[in-house]
């Protein structure tokens, strides 16, 4: 087996036995998961057991107490990686959107390129607007994001991460603050992503986007997985007491 | 929109018609400069009293000129009033303090201009260092957020924040040469004005700097930024826009602040005109000193109201 057939093999990301403690409680207790190349992931779990947590530690914007992260087979929790590089390969959508609001949304999505992979300036804004009309925003680069609507906004961070070509992108409840009407164009977009073969990471409750769109699905409760396994099977037929509760909850 | 239109009588305009009515009423002078009073009061009471009958809307209140004009009209009744019933030595007065003969000797002018040329060089060397160690240290604050240093960052601002700058330039030109650094008056002066408005500044920097949500700086890091440049790309940005209306006050109160530095012999404006006065045995310098401080402030404070006004909602 040759060396490039071994990165192939090796799953996108890797978790392994997270633990979190902010403090002296502990948020994550020892959370493993695995999420192939191209394979978009679903975290479920009611506010509080920490589906944001583990979310950063995949890119150490919040880092693991214990446990390490591996992305590509390579391990990124320890002291000599570069985090700066690791976040730039890994995108992250937030609920908020978080868009720089001083900047247009052009300077938004190209910031990255320019500070980060050090492209020249006029190639970077190339780069932003080819991602800003994937996302179908192409019409909106000299606007300030507070002129943009909530779902648009959103769109704008998801050409932020788009353009930097990451390896995989995660999704902090990304449609939870939208107006009901907004929440569509935004999975749009996401399930777009998935099909072309984007390695996602998705914290959301929207079930019918799952159902399409994800692959695997993760429960958490209490800072632990209590049930895991293809999205159909989770959804339809959950085996543990939690899942169930939480289903009905949200449904 | 016709009940709007209701009549509005803005404050200036009562008082000019009744201050200038008052003035009539009392017996009118015969000769001079008064009878100048006497013309201006009846033409103060005339459109005064016109005005006051005129609907405005009342939420936009009188317009802008007649504002003006009322507010001066108003000064000018009230420096007549003033001559009129004071009992004061006028001749005297005016001899004293608004001699021009004095400060057409040879020289008064120019050292005065010249106090007002190095007034403003100490200012904008201690703004400029300021604004430097302020940023610095509030950036410094945030981004290693090291318990100790915040420990030396806050010590620092505490101290300088309660000492009055007058006493810190006394004691630092007087301690100073004792410690073996020779260092002119006007650098001491320009560090004991930064280091007290460094102080100031760091705390102004600093609630800008908090004043930017934790995940303007998330979300910047999650893009692979490191902290330095989010602070330069992200933060101080939104922070610089925040902090402008309470920056540009210290800026006013720190142009004030140099007169202050005439206690350490700089020859600013202050100490120019007091040597002045009392090589003249004339207080017109000082007169004229406070015009020089009003020539550079006025604008300055206007520019600040204007900034206040736009001051961005957070
Ligand atoms: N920065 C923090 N400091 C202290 N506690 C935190 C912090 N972030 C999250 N927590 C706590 O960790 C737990 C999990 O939070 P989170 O991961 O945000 O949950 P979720 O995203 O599933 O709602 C919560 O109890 C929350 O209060
Ligand atoms: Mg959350």
């Amino acid at each position: 087996m040759s060396a490039v057939s071994d990165t192939k093999a090796e799953p996108m990301i890797e978790a392994r036995g997270i633990h979190k403690y902010f403090g002296g409680s502990h948020v994550l207790r020892g959370i493993d998961a695995t999420i192939a190349r191209g394979e978009v992931a679903a975290l479920m779990g009611s506010s509080g057991s920490g589906k944001s947590t583990f979310l950063r530690c995949l890119n150490r914007i919040e880092e693991p107490s214990q446990g390490d992260v591996l992305i590509e087979g390579t391990v990124i929790t320890d002291l000599r990686t570069d985090v700066n590089r690791v976040r730039a390969d890994i995108g992250m959508v937030f609920q908020e959107y978080n868009l720089f609001p001083h900047m247009t949304v052009l300077e938004n999505v190209a910031l990255g390129l320019i500070y980060v992979r050090r492209r020249p300036r006029s190639e970077a804004q190339e780069t932003a607007a080819d991602a800003l009309k994937r996302v179908g925003l192409a019409d909106h680069v000299t606007k300030h994001p507070q002129q943009l609507s909530g779902g648009q906004q959103q769109r704008v961070a998801i050409a932020r991460s788009l353009a930097m070509r990451p390896k995989a992108i995660l999704f902090d409840e990304p449609t939870s603050a939208l107006d009901p009407e907004m929440v569509n164009e935004v999975l749009e977009v996401m399930r777009t992503l998935a099909e072309e073969g984007m390695t996602m990471v998705v914290v959301s409750h929207e079930i019918g986007f799952l159902r399409k769109a994800a692959d695997q699905l993760i429960m958490l409760d209490a800072g632990q997985v209590v049930e895991r396994g293809p999205t159909a099977r989770v959804l339809d037929e959950p085996e543990h007491e939690r899942t169930r509760e939480f289903l009905r909850a949200i449904r | 929109m016709r009940q709007e239109l209701i009549k509005s009588r803005p404050i200036p305009l009562i008082l000019m018609f009744l201050v200038g009515l008052g003035y009539l009423l009392a017996a009118p002078a015969t000769s001079g400069i008064g009878i100048a009073f006497d013309i201006t009061a009846t033409v103060a009471v005339f459109v005064a009293f016109l005005f006051l009958f005129v609907p405005v809307q009342i939420d936009k209140g009188a317009p802008l000129w007649l504002q003006n004009l009322s507010a001066l009209a108003l000064l000018v009744l009230a420096t007549a009033a003033f001559f009129r019933w004071a009992d004061g030595d006028w001749g005297r007065l005016g001899y004293l303090f608004f001699n021009v003969e004095v400060m057409s000797r040879p020289g008064a002018m120019a050292r005065m201009l010249s106090g007002l040329w190095i007034a403003v060089q100490v200012f904008l060397f201690s703004l400029v260092l300021s604004t430097l160690l302020g940023m610095f240290m509030a950036v410094v604050r945030s981004i290693v957020n090291d318990a100790l240093l915040n420990f030396f960052i806050d010590a620092y601002v505490d101290v300088f924040r309660a000492v009055p700058p007058i006493v810190l330039l006394l004691v630092t030109y007087s301690a100073l040469p004792y410690s073996g650094i020779v260092l002119s008056p006007f650098a001491t002066g320009v560090v004991a004005l930064t280091l007290i408005e460094g102080a100031y500044l760091t705390e102004v920097f600093r609630s800008g700097i908090e004043a930017i949500h934790r995940n303007q700086v998330l979300s910047a890091r999650s893009i692979g930024l490191t902290a330095w440049q989010a602070m330069r790309l992200v933060v101080l940005p939104q922070s610089v826009r925040i902090v402008l209306p309470d920056y540009s006050n210290r800026l006013i109160g720190l142009m004030k602040r140099t007169a202050e530095t005439s206690v350490i012999a700089i020859a600013e404006i202050l100490k120019v005109a007091q040597d002045l006065q009392s090589q003249f045995v004339n207080a017109t310098p000082l007169v004229v000193g406070a015009l020089l401080y009003m020539v550079v402030l006025f604008p300055m404070t206007r520019f600040v109201s204007r900034l206040e006004k736009s001051r961005p909602r957070q």
